[in-house]
Parts: C-alpha cells; sequence; structure tokens
C-alpha cells in the first residue's frame, strides 16, 4: 500500500517548530525590541535608560529635571524651570513620543518600536 | 524515457527548472504585492530549489537559484529585491540540503521556508538599517511555514508521479 | 560550471553591495528657541552636523535675543541704514513681500508689540491701551526699506521670528540634497520636511498637533512626500492674566492675538520660508479668506476651529493621505 503523501509527524514537526521558534521569539522579545528613553542635554545623549526599569534620573543644567521611569512610561517628577512645560506634558511612553524642557535644552525620546508618526507639526 | 546521466541533460534539466523557477519567482512577487509587508516574498520558487537538490544536487541547486534571483531582479528592475531573494534563496538551500539527510521532504520543506523567510527579513534588517522589521517576524515566520509545507507535500507529490532523473542522485524521498 | 560560478556571484555581490541603503543616522539640537530634530539616512555625517552649522549660523543673525544679532543692530539703530548679511536680507526681502502679498495678515515688523506683550521673555502681561497703540503705531512693515543688503526699519522693530525657521528649513533641504541624500525628515520645531520616501517604501508620516492635547498628541496625520509643512497654534507659547487666555498669534492689524475662531493652521507647500510664515498668516486671515489665499497662491491648508471643525482647501485629504486620529474633529 502506498504511504500517505502526509505523514502524522510531518504535521507535528512543522507545527512543533513553527511554535518553538515562535516561542522562542516571543520570549526573547522584551530584550531584543526593549523600548528605552533617550535624554539629551543641548543635543548630547547624557542618559539612555529602559523603560521596563523603573528608575529616577536628574538632569542638571541652567534648572534641574528630574525624570522619573515608572511602569514603562517616563514623566518629569520634579522641575524648577520657569515655565513648567515639561512637566505638563505628562507621561511619555510609545515610539517616538518626547518630553521637552526647553528653558533647560533637555530632551526624553522613546526609542525603539515602531512610532506610528515620523514628526508632529504644531 | 529516462534521462541520459551526463553534464548536458543536467544543464537542460536545470535550464528547464530556471525558468520554472523564473516564472515562479514572478507569480510568487505578484501574491506578494497583495501582502502589507513590502518588499517580502512567499518562496514560491523553492519547490524548484528542493526539486533540484532532490534529483541535481547542491551546486546544481544554488546554480539554479542565483541565476534565478539575478534574472527576476533584472526583469522586475530591483535590484534590492536581488539581495533579498539571493539571501533567502541561498541559506534556504543550505538549510533543506543539511535537513535532507536526516529528515522526510515535507520536514525538509519547511525548514528551508522558514529560513527563507527569516533571512529575507535580515537582510530587510541590513538594507534599511532599521532593526524594527523584527515586528514582521511572526508572520513571516507563519507565512514561511504554511508555504514550505505545501512546497513540501508538492515536491513529494511530484516525485511519487515521476520517476527521478539522475536516480544516482536521489536522495530518499519517502 | 567551475568557471559560470564565480562570475555569478562576483555579479551578485556586486548588485548586492550597489543596492545597500545609507545608514540612519539622527541629531537633537536646541537652537532658535526650539528643538532641530534630523533623521537622515546617509553615510556622510557632515550633512547632519553642516544643517546644526546652518540652523545655528542662522540664529545667530537673525535672533530677537542675540545682541550681535542682524535683527539687533537693526532694531538699535532705528531710521539708520544698517548692512546685514546675505541672509538675513533674503529673509527680510521674502518677509516684506510676503507682508504686501497677505495685505498685512503677516508682518516682519511686528517687534514693539510683540514686545509690548512680552511674548518670548518670562514677563507675558497684557499691555496697557496707551502702550499698545504706540507700538502698533511703530509696527508698520511699509516703512522698512531694503536696498540689496542696506536695510533702513524706518524706526520698526524687525521681528522675523516667524520666517527664519522655514528658512532654515529650506537651507537644510538644499544641503540635504546636495549632500546625496534620498531619504530624510527634518524638523524644526514643528516646520517640518520630509525628502524621499522611508527605506520601506512608504511615504512620511506627520501628525498633526491636536491643540487641546499635550505636545505628542496629534489629531490627524498626512503623508509628507517631498514637501514642507508648517502649522501655526493659538495653544502655544501663550499666557492666562485674568482667567482669560492670550495667544501669541497677533493680529498685525489689531496688535491682539487672533480671536476669529481659528485654533491652528498647517500649511503645505514647496517652499520653508513660504509655509512658515502662510501658517502664520493664514491663521491671522481666518478660514474663508485664509482658504481663498492658499487656492490662489497654489498651496494647502488645514484650518481647525475651536469647536473641533477641520476646514480645508479642495482636495487636501485625498492628496495628503489625510487620516482622522481624533473622532472628535469632523471636516466643516
Amino acid at each position: 500500500m502506498q504511504k500517505k503523501l502526509i505523514t502524522k509527524s510531518d504535521i507535528v514537526f512543522t507545527v512543533v517548530i513553527a511554535a518553538a521558534i515562535l516561542l522562542v521569539w516571543f520570549f526573547t522579545l522584551p530584550h531584543a525590541e526593549g523600548k528605552t528613553v533617550v535624554i539629551r542635554q543641548n543635543g548630547e545623549i547624557v542618559a539612555t535608560l529602559p523603560l521596563a526599569e523603573d528608575a529616577i534620573y536628574e538632569v542638571d543644567g541652567t534648572y534641574r529635571n528630574v525624570f522619573e521611569i515608572r511602569g514603562g512610561s517616563v514623566h518629569i517628577a520634579e522641575t524648577d524651570c520657569p515655565n513648567r512645560q515639561c512637566e505638563k506634558t505628562g507621561s511619555i511612553s510609545r515610539a517616538g513620543e518626547a518630553i521637552v524642557c526647553a528653558p533647560n535644552g533637555v530632551t526624553a525620546t522613546i526609542a525603539g518600536g515602531e512610532a506610528d508618526v515620523d514628526g508632529i507639526t504644531g | 524515457m529516462a534521462l541520459q546521466d551526463n553534464r548536458t541533460s543536467r544543464f537542460v534539466l536545470s535550464a528547464v527548472l530556471c525558468g520554472i523557477a523564473l516564472s515562479l519567482s514572478l507569480l510568487d512577487g505578484a501574491v506578494s504585492s497583495l501582502l502589507p509587508l513590502p518588499g517580502f516574498k512567499l518562496g514560491l520558487a523553492n519547490v524548484v530549489s528542493l526539486f533540484a537538490l532532490c534529483c541535481l544536487g547542491l551546486p546544481w541547486a544554488l546554480l539554479i537559484c542565483v541565476v534565478r534571483s539575478l534574472l527576476t531582479a533584472m526583469l522586475s528592475g530591483n535590484m534590492t529585491m536581488l539581495f533579498f531573494s539571493l539571501a533567502g534563496g541561498v541559506v534556504s538551500i543550505l538549510v533543506m540540503y543539511l535537513a535532507l539527510k536526516y529528515l522526510s521532504v515535507i520536514k525538509t520543506s519547511v525548514l528551508g521556508g522558514i529560513s527563507h523567510n527569516l533571512m529575507q527579513l535580515a537582510a530587510a534588517a541590513v538594507v534599511t538599517a532599521t532593526p524594527q522589521v523584527s515586528y514582521y517576524f511572526p508572520v513571516l515566520v507563519l507565512t514561511g511555514t504554511v508555504c514550505g509545507f505545501f512546497v513540501g507535500a508538492l515536491c513529494t507529490l511530484v516525485f511519487r508521479r515521476i520517476r527521478l532523473p539522475f536516480p544516482g542522485n536521489a536522495i530518499k524521498t519517502d | 560550471m567551475k568557471r559560470i560560478f564565480p562570475v555569478l556571484l562576483a555579479a551578485c555581490c556586486l548588485f548586492a553591495f550597489t543596492s545597500c541603503a545609507p545608514a540612519l543616522k539622527t541629531s537633537e539640537i536646541f537652537a532658535m528657541d526650539t528643538f532641530i530634530i534630523q533623521t537622515v539616512y546617509t553615510d556622510d555625517d557632515n550633512v547632519i552636523r553642516q544643517n546644526n552649522e546652518i540652523t545655528r549660523r542662522l540664529e545667530d543673525e537673525m535672533s530677537r535675543t542675540i545682541a550681535t544679532s542682524d535683527v539687533c543692530r537693526l532694531n538699535a539703530a532705528p531710521g539708520q541704514d544698517v548692512e546685514v548679511s546675505d541672509e538675513t536680507a533674503k529673509v527680510l526681502a521674502v518677509s516684506l513681500d510676503a507682508a504686501a502679498d497677505t495685505g498685512g495678515a503677516f508682518s516682519p515688523a511686528l517687534g514693539s508689540v510683540i514686545a509690548a506683550w512680552g511674548f518670548g521673555t518670562e514677563d507675558m502681561h497684557v499691555p496697557d491701551e496707551e502702550a499698545l497703540s504706540s507700538a502698533l503705531a511703530a509696527a508698520d512693515y511699509r516703512t522698512v526699506t531694503l536696498e540689496g543688503n542696506t536695510v533702513n526699519t524706518g524706526g520698526a522693530m524687525i521681528d522675523l521670528g516667524g520666517a527664519v525657521k522655514g528658512y532654515a528649513l529650506d537651507k537644510a533641504a538644499g544641503n540635504l540634497k546636495a549632500g546625496g541624500v534620498e531619504s530624510a525628515i527634518i524638523s524644526f520645531g514643528g516646520s517640518i520636511y520630509a525628502l524621499g520616501k522611508k527605506p520601506d517604501g512608504t511615504s512620511y508620516k506627520i501628525g498633526i498637533r491636536d491643540p487641546e492635547g499635550g505636545e505628542n498628541d496629534y489629531m490627524a496625520t498626512i503623508a509628507l512626500d517631498g514637501k514642507f509643512v508648517s502649522t501655526s497654534g493659538t495653544y502655544e507659547r501663550g499666557f492666562t492674566e485674568n482667567g482669560v487666555y492670550y495667544d501669541h498669534v497677533l493680529d498685525p492689524s489689531t496688535g491682539y492675538p487672533v480671536n476669529n475662531g481659528l485654533v491652528a493652521a498647517t500649511v503645505l507647500c514647496d517652499s520653508g520660508i513660504l509655509s512658515d510664515i502662510y501658517s502664520t498668516a493664514l491663521l491671522v486671515m481666518g478660514a474663508e479668506k485664509g482658504v481663498a489665499f492658499a487656492d490662489e497662491h497654489g498651496v494647502d491648508v488645514l484650518f481647525l476651529t475651536g469647536d473641533k471643525q477641520i476646514i480645508t482647501t479642495d482636495g487636501f485629504a485625498e492628496k495628503y493621505g489625510l487620516e482622522i486620529k481624533n473622532r472628535e474633529y469632523a471636516m466643516g
């Protein structure tokens, strides 16, 4: 009798391989594609921090900005800059989003992952 | 009709396979353009690679793949695609060459399909210098698996129905 | 067989290498009182560095706060002939033409009125009637004369803040093209230029700021292919006094912030300086006049009104693939 075209082992093998690769990808994903927040002062990068870890980061310049990373998003916890615009921006977490403290020349931008837009006009 | 096993008949067969691979490649391009993934291909031409690997051996399979990639790139006028399809094609042939020694045609083909797509992804990451393309990873693994499975089944069917040319080269196909 | 292989492989390598795309490079600096953000696909770091130098140079020439700038020297010598750089002369010339062209809806001579309100300083306040009317009387762009590089302000105070970022964008865009760059997006404080398409073949996508949201919120997106886009909004750089919000977009005819129901104007055209100037001018003009002006001048505009209506030039949505993200906004 002729053997079946597709054997059970073929199907099992296919499913297992595909599932295995996807699982490996899934579990390595946060490390490979983990978002980071890039903090710049006067254009120079002063810190690159992973969003996955809660942290406090302080930038001293003309003024003082305290960034807080909590639960995967970043916000200004404390600032003594005059207009406090950076504080009003609130929390950012999506790629491409930014907190800007113009008086202090400091920015925090989320990097990694797919940005929804390439720029914002306004 | 049995083919005589000499260089000429091998050249003729690989030329025919090249032609088939080329048309499959172009068809693939047309089908793949419906997918929301720019620049990626399903890898239908892998059916030819697998067939060539089984009955002509590794060097011929590679040759067919290279010629097919060049021709597709020239016909479609897209040189970036060449890099993609070469990377995918060559690596999947090497993977299938190793896999054929231990596994059935279908299993081999699945591995070939997946490696074909992942190599394209790696090539895309290099070419566009954006690691973000890994966003496509799961989709490409799935299409590679499904495609590889059917390509393998098709190949098994072909091997059942026709007498293999140059049986000396043939690898167990059951 | 043995001979074919090396040849084919060599040919492949050749093709493969020539098709390698340039690497992604980014830069972010603070200049012109805003952030200059560049995302450029290039293997040449110089292009980005040159663009940063261009913005710094133009800031040094045209800033209202740098004492040695052409603009400050002009304002310090009312009624006298002052030599300025080629670039300052160019920006002033375009600004004066645009002022005449827009019927004064845009003016490069509003310095005294801006100073009366204190915009750009830490002391923003509503000026008293008398101070404002004397400031307004001195703010007539028609008193400014320009001959070659010689400027006489005729007593007006020059402020090129509404044009210099756009001009810098023009210069930087020219520099990118001269450097052989095929794909880049550069954003000078919300005025944006996109060159070519992204490496994955899609167009650069721009969010239009949501006036009621934060700096990262946008109410709609558009595709930007080789054009310049600039937005003026009443939500920026304003202040509140006695419960009333005063925005920084001043109507040159009254000296007061615009109050015509519009909150933002986004202008797309083929020139950076004109997109910058027109976004202000059209916001001042109001929706009806603004759309007519845009049609006449072959530019496109999108207005947002205070009651969340979107008003655009004909065919805007199709031309730029407008996608409304905040459903509270509707085409008016």
